[in-house]
């Protein structure tokens, strides 16, 4: 019979269409990140050589040891330093360059393009890169300083005050793109007759901004404004390529400190052990951004 | 649709399948190109090998011309080479090893060999290296009895580089300390830093470099610290030795260098050797691998071992091994043909002599071949007062935590004791594990 | 009435046209280097070399494998995605529109992933690889990107902003679940799929922690990760590193320009989704 059923049809059929659905994603689920997930717990609790696939029991003895580790206490500053260096530089710099970027002339297309082109590199593209043009003598921006006045710059990568500026530089090159494009998406969700209701009652430019464009980005700017932090905080690639954690250990940010433990050294069990009091603080941070969204509506 | 969904998923799953089986297995592909090797793909008969190697500095294209040769010369065997930045390579030789699928002969430096001995990670050699006919008199002795580990043989040591010193000829022609077509070697440090402030004054170069974001900064207070009769480790390898008056002497002397402004600041790698290169400095202590590449750039130097500054004479060195990791797919006949190439490139590291290395082989070293050659002649000499990192598994950590404080000193941002006391603390944490 | 253009907008323009320079003089520079000869490299600072010289590109076309690596990455992204999509959409589908028990559990679990961060997965999806001998396989490289949990939330929302009218109508007429999903969902989600397509590829292209990790043979790079050990082995050979950066940027600045919508799209649709 397949004339006049009702639409929610044999519960049991639906739940098995259901899972069969849903059964391919869940093995990959399951295999590459549920099972890595208590995997990496297991890992926390112990010392595991990768070499000869030993492994000793070590209770919670990892993470005691993490929160007595100076390193790891210095990379997580590292890290904040990181943090409050970039991210309000990256979420201003992204309101500001969609702001502009933001108006009906022609060569709006051209900007857009030059600003986000950057983030469609990779990151060993842009460390060659920078890390060229950082060059102590021969690399552009060394030159150009020497043109301002400026002989004999640092090697600033290579220079603890210079090496985590250097960093923020190059990040904020990268990946500013992003940001202006959400802001762009969230400052083309604010109403036009919201503005020309402004400007009829005769407010300034910045009395707009005020009052019309702000209130209207608070949640794309919450949204931006904490993704920034927490990719902030994650931060690896850059470190890694361009000054591996020096000099004196300046840059060494918690990742790339998880990275040596784990690669360089074959602690993983204590690599994994930071690791999960890392994702710890970025659950934190994840959850101040759930609780700060407005509602999206019902789902 | 729904037919074009049923393809497409069976596809993908086909394609899995086969790619699981694919990408780099443990039969080395013939696909990964080495510009020069010739593709000599005939009958069974021949061994294929797999070494790999942490030679991206100059020396690495000395060794690649080895390889070359050993696979034109004779067509049992052919050997393809993998080399990798040294700052990963161990990282890539552990997971190959975890996975089981580990080179068929590998470098190892004889520093780095406690890690993968404790671990049982490579074939004892004993047997094969008896059988291929190695000689254990004429190995440079201490190379060779380093390479053993609970009394079996793991390694078959390749050279010995020690720290040297490179002299820019130009810069001592104008600074006048040349005599007799040498340059003029201190014999203390109160005459060092006279001599460096001479090139200052007469050639205004940078008279000596110190690598403040390298490794070389590093072997040279390491030096200095065994010059001043102190020691990195205590005998046990259990504790911190040197933050002791020999090694916050070290460091101070180095210091001399680096608040005089002798020495450019915050040299890594890269810019040292653009430095070097460009004619900026007088003295540069760096490894005996580089003499080659420099040659080959055409620049005009001489060089020396490392000199005896303070109360004994010690220098900093390490020693490339080769050695035959386990792998799966491991087999007599394999373990054969490596330990006859081992036997090859033993016998004829005259050729990587030319990259600068000292070779192992005392033959090599005396040989009229290995005298005609401009610079290594002159510090071939005196290996007696080389100084080895200890030997513990953890060297690795322990040289990074102190290399990090000593970067701190150079940058002042602090003071030689107190980096020497961090570095002492970080330390003792490391080994009490 | 036409307004005369005012001094605040004049200024505006002027900022972001030297915002523009700064921002795309580096990847001029890169592409400028990269055909300036040795000895220019260090003494010149023009942007456009004359000479020109293609010795560079030579060196790294005949000492690197650049070609593998790309092929390399192609295959290893091009299995991510298409797995992805497929895999994502009927999973996305599934939370969205089917009723089963645990369905929301399910995917609240799901989305706590999303918080995650890729480190703590990336040494015991590591150890795991290693123990199961699948280092050095497109298998490896690809898959555990498959598992990440933003293509289906992404879905799942958007299958549920579908009005339901149409998919009750064919039911009435007799259609199957998976009838529903491959001739009413799907062909309404392409925008949703394009989006996916080039988020997922481009992360999977990027992506350098993992491939490096999970690849020890040179063969088996990305282009990533064979550019990154390229260019560290070569000290001071800036201009073999800058060609090398343009031969692995091109491909990928060719298809941003081509399909910038779809790009700009991706990225707000995760975005501000997510």
């Amino acid at each position: 019979m397949k004339q006049g059923r009702p639409f929610l049809r044999s519960s049991t059929r639906e739940a098995i269409s259901g899972y069969l659905f849903a059964l391919p994603y869940l093995l990959f689920f399951c295999m590459f990140v549920v099972y890595p997930v208590f995997h990496g717990f297991w890992l926390s609790l112990h010392d595991f050589n990768v070499i000869d696939n030993s492994s000793t029991w070590m209770g919670l003895a990892n993470y005691q040891t993490a929160l007595h580790d100076e390193t790891f206490w210095k990379s997580l500053r590292n890290t904040a330093y990181f943090t409050v260096l970039s991210a309000p530089l990256l979420v201003l710099a992204g309101l500001l360059l969609a702001m502009g970027v933001n108006r009906e002339f022609k060569l709006k297309g051209l900007f857009r393009l030059i600003f986000f082109s950057p983030h469609v590199l990779s990151i060993s593209v842009v460390g060659s890169l920078w890390v060229w043009m950082l060059q102590q003598k021969y690399g552009i921006i060394a030159q150009a300083l020497g043109a301002l006045g400026w002989h004999n710059p640092p090697n600033f990568l290579f220079t603890p005050t210079w090496a985590m500026p250097a960093v923020v530089v190059t990040t904020v090159w990268w990946t500013v793109g992003f940001n202006m494009t959400m802001f762009l998406a969230g400052l083309q969700d604010i109403s036009q007759t919201l503005y020309e209701a402004a400007a009829i009652d005769g407010a300034s430019a910045w009395q707009q901004f005020r009052n019309v464009t702000l209130p209207g980005l608070r949640r794309v700017m919450l949204f931006v404004g904490v993704q920034q932090v927490i990719a902030s905080f994650q931060i690896f690639g850059q470190v890694f390529i361009m000054t591996q954690g020096g000099p004196y250990g300046s840059t060494r940010v918690v990742i790339q400190y998880i990275y040596e433990n784990a690669f360089k050294y074959f602690k993983t069990g204590y690599a994994s052990a930071m690791a999960y009091l890392v994702f710890l603080v970025i659950l934190i941070l994840s959850v101040i951004q759930l609780r700060l969204q407005p509602d999206q509506g019902a789902d | 649709m729904k037919r074009i969904w049923i393809s497409l998923v069976s596809l993908a799953t086909v394609a899995a399948v086969l790619l699981t089986g694919c990408g780099g297995s443990s039969k080395p592909t013939a696909s990964s190109p080495s510009t020069s090797a010739p593709e000599q793909k005939t009958a069974a008969a021949k061994v294929s090998l797999t070494y790999w190697t942490p030679l991206t500095g100059g020396d690495g294209d000395f060794m690649k011309a080895m390889v070359d040769k050993f696979n034109s010369s004779q067509d049992k065997i052919f050997v393809e080479i993998n080399t990798s930045v040294w700052e990963n390579y161990y990282t890539k030789l552990t997971t190959a090893m975890g996975a089981g699928e580990a080179p068929d002969v590998a470098i190892i430096h004889m520093a780095n060999l406690p890690m993968f001995t404790t671990k049982n990670a490579l074939l004892p050699l004993d047997d094969l290296a008896t059988k291929a006919g190695f000689d254990a008199n004429d190995f440079a002795a201490i190379p060779w009895k380093g390479s053993v580990a609970d009394g079996k043989r793991v390694a078959i040591p390749l050279d010995v580089h020690p720290l040297i010193w490179f002299y820019n000829q130009d810069t001592f022609e104008k600074a006048g300390l040349i005599k007799d077509g040498r340059p003029q070697v201190p014999t203390s440090w109160a005459e060092l830093m006279t001599e460096l402030k001479t090139i200052k004054d007469k050639t205004g170069k940078n008279p000596m470099s110190v690598q403040e974001a390298g490794w070389t900064g590093y072997r040279e207070w390491f030096s200095y610290l065994y010059q001043n009769g102190g020691q990195l480790l205590t005998d046990d390898m259990k504790k911190a030795a040197f933050n002791s008056p020999a090694g916050i002497a070290a460091l101070k002397a180095q210091m001399q260098i680096v608040d005089n402004n002798y020495t450019p600041h915050g040299l890594n790698s890269d810019t040292l050797k653009a430095a070097w290169l460009a004619g900026d400095i007088g003295i540069q202590p760096n490894g005996v691998w580089n003499t080659g590449g420099y040659e080959q750039a055409g620049m005009k130097f001489f060089t020396t071992p490392l000199p005896q500054l303070f109360q004994k004479p010690a220098v900093w060195a390490n020693s490339h091994t080769l050695t035959l990791p386990r792998n799966k797919a491991s087999n007599p006949e394999k373990q054969q043909a490596a330990i006859t190439f081992i036997k090859w490139i033993s016998d004829n590291s005259i050729m990587w002599a030319k990259a600068g290395q000292i070779p192992a082989r005392k033959s090599v070293v005396a040989s009229a071949d290995f005298k005609a050659f401009t610079h290594q002649p002159t510090y071939a000499l005196n290996l007696d007062a080389v100084v080895y990192p200890p030997a513990t598994p953890k060297l690795s950590e322990v040289e990074n935590a102190i290399y990090e404080q000593l970067q701190g000193a150079y940058a002042h941002k602090s003071s030689p004791e107190d980096a020497l006391k961090a570095a002492e603390a970080k330390v003792n944490d490391i080994l009490s594990k | 009435m036409k307004q005369r253009i005012s001094v605040g907008t004049i200024l505006i323009y002027v900022a972001l046209t030297i915002a523009a320079i700064l921002w795309i003089f580096p990847v001029l520079w890169m592409y400028g280097t990269s055909f300036k000869p040795e000895k220019d490299i260090l003494l010149s600072t023009a942007l456009i070399p004359r000479p020109t010289t293609l010795a560079h590109y030579l060196k790294v076309l005949t000492e690197a494998s650049l070609p593998r690596w790309f092929f390399n990455s192609v295959v290893t992204s091009g299995l991510t995605t298409t797995l992805v999509i497929m895999v994502d959409a009927m999973a996305g589908y599934a939370f969205a529109r089917v009723k089963f028990p645990g369905r929301d559990l399910l995917f609240i679990i799901v989305v706590a992933t999303l918080m995650v961060p890729q480190q703590v997965l990336l040494v015991p999806l590591y150890v795991h690889i290693v123990r199961l001998g699948w280092i050095n396989t497109y298998t490896a490289m690809a898959f555990p990107r498959v598992g990440l949990a933003l293509g289906v939330f992404l879905m799942r929302q958007f299958f549920q902003g579908l009005p339901r009218e149409l998919e009750e109508a064919a039911y009435l007429d007799g259609a199957g679940r998976w009838t529903l999903f491959t001739r009413i969902a799907v062909p309404l989600a392409i925008p949703a799929f394009s989006a996916l397509t080039i988020f997922t590829f481009l992360g999977s292209w990027n992506d350098f922690l993992w491939p490096m990790v999970s690849a020890t043979r040179e063969n088996m790079y990305t282009l990533t990760v064979g550019l990154a050990n390229f260019s560290g082995s070569q000290q001071q050979e800036y201009g073999a590193w800058m060609a090398a950066a343009c031969l692995a940027s091109t491909p990928v600045l060719l298809v941003f320009l081509l399909l910038q919508r779809q790009f700009v799209r991706g990225i707000t649709l995760t975005g501000i989704k997510g």
